[in-house]
């Protein structure tokens, strides 16, 4: 349906007489919606109000469009040169004058020759980033890292048996001591030799690792078990707090993930000012062991990862799986 | 520019869209400058591109008040409009201050500039309904603020 016919079977408000103003004034409606209109405003005050407004509009705009530019803008829109053009146009007249027609192009290869020894643009050497973390597909937390020994980037180091690691007493005290946390590697040279951000970043943080720990490298991870009696409760609350404290899931499985009945698995990564608090709060639940072991993946500064499994005391009894 | 009737009618319309939208004459000097070269740079300088004309000025509009020309100091003293003796340009002023922005521009489109429904329209990508709409809300605004 034509809205337009809509509105012109519509009864008359004045609302909607209001609104047909313009359309009445310009003589856009039906002779049937005009004599209505008509009728209308004679006997409302509020749309004979308007309809003066309207008209006292138009006739405003009327003489408003009798506004003319003058002359002279006219001209200086119409034959406008920019300052540069004008400026080349003059100095390329003198100089053509004088008959030194190569000028020009003898001053634009100078600037190209001046240009080319400033910037040297053969010099420019190809720059590389460092990634100090990133996440994987495949899930490398579950195996340990390759040995500590070998001095370069490559994250994916070949797979090995997990091992736990019972160095608990460093990582409540807030990881100083001697066995603070490993710091990333030292940068190959070709990597130093860029002065990016990152690596300024990773330079920074292998200085304060040979500080600390000077025969570390590498990150770390902390992996930790907790056995409960009261199962079913217990790990979403662990869950919950984990997730106040900042956490976030750092594997290809959900946070407390129920790996078989009466485990569940925790893989994350969370500040690392936040570590204390959250050791705390597992102690509450029963004892709680937790291992530092070397790991290709550098965390980025104040964070640290986490894997904990929290096994019913109860049912616990098999080898433990992994995602 | 090469001049012709059309050119000389496209420069009037952007000279006037522009200080009808700010009252800045150097602003407006500018903002010509910038809109009349994208036309001619697209090849829209002729009365048959009236929308892109709209289209132009109104991607223009909202940098106005940024843009100074050097150039408008040479020609400051003798160039700019010539208003109609007995319009006062306060009401105008008040009119594009406190009314609706999109009002205001379906005014100075139509009655102003005297550009057709339909062409206002496309150049807005509204409905000439809106259009419509938007004018008679205009005027009533405006007419008040003369009644004031």
């Amino acid at each position: 349906m034509n809205p337009e016919a809509e509105i012109r079977r519509k009864k008359l408000t004045r609302f909607l007489c209001q609104e047909l103003l313009y359309e009445f004034a310009n003589g856009g409606l039906t002779s049937a919606r005009e004599k209505e209109m008509r009728e209308y405003i004679e006997g409302c005050r509020d749309s004979q109000r308007e309809f003066e407004k309207l008209k006292r509009g138009h006739d405003y705009s009327m003489r408003a469009s009798g506004a003319r530019m003058s002359p002279a803008l006219g001209e200086a829109l119409l034959n406008f040169e920019p300052q540069w053009q004008k400026q080349l146009r003059i100095w390329t007249l003198w100089s053509s004058q004088r008959g030194w027609k190569m000028l020009p192009y003898l001053v634009l290869a100078l600037t190209m020759v001046a240009g080319l020894v400033v910037f040297k643009p053969w010099q420019k050497v190809e720059q590389t980033d460092v990634i100090l973390a990133e996440q994987m597909r495949v899930e490398p937390d579950m195996f340990a890292p390759a040995p500590a020994a070998s001095s370069d980037l490559a994250v994916d180091a070949p797979p090995q048996p997990a091992k736990e690691g019972p160095d608990t007493s460093a990582l409540v005290a807030g990881l100083p001591k001697g066995n603070a946390p490993p710091a990333p590697a030292p940068l190959p040279a070709a990597a130093r030799a860029a002065p990016t951000t990152a690596a300024a970043k990773t330079a920074e943080i292998s200085e304060d690792a040979k500080a600390a720990a000077p025969g570390t490298s590498r990150g770390f991870i902390m992996r930790g078990e907790l056995e409960v009696s009261d199962f079913a409760n217990t790990w979403p609350m662990v869950r919950d707090k984990i997730i106040a404290l900042g956490g976030k899931v750092a594997g290809n499985v959900e946070l407390g993930w129920l790996r078989r009945p009466g485990q569940s698995y925790f893989h994350f990564a969370v500040p690392e000012a936040n570590y204390p608090e959250l050791e705390l709060f597992l102690r509450t639940f029963g004892p709680v062991r937790f291992g530092k072991e070397k790991h290709p993946r550098v965390m980025p500064a104040g964070q640290i990862r986490i894997i904990l499994l929290v096994k019913d005391s109860v049912t616990d009894e098999s080898p433990p799986d992994t995602p | 520019m090469d001049r012709s009737p059309a050119t000389d009618v496209v420069v009037e319309t952007a000279a006037k869209y522009f200080y009808f939208s700010s009252l800045s004459e150097q602003s407006s000097f500018a903002a010509s400058l910038k809109a009349l070269s994208d036309l001619k740079h697209n090849g829209w300088l002729g009365p048959e591109h009236k929308a892109r004309w709209i289209q132009t000025l109104s991607k223009w509009k909202p940098r106005l008040r940024n843009l100074r020309s050097k150039a408008w100091v040479a020609s400051s003293k003798e160039a700019g409009f010539l208003l109609p003796p007995d319009l006062d340009i306060n009401v105008w002023m008040t009119f594009l201050a406190n009314g609706e922005p999109s009002e205001v521009e379906a005014v100075l489109l139509s009655k102003i500039l005297g550009f057709s429904d339909d062409d206002i329209a496309e150049g807005l990508g509204v409905t000439a309904g809106t259009v419509r709409y938007r004018i008679g809300r205009g005027l009533r605004h405006l007419g008040g603020y003369l009644e004031s």
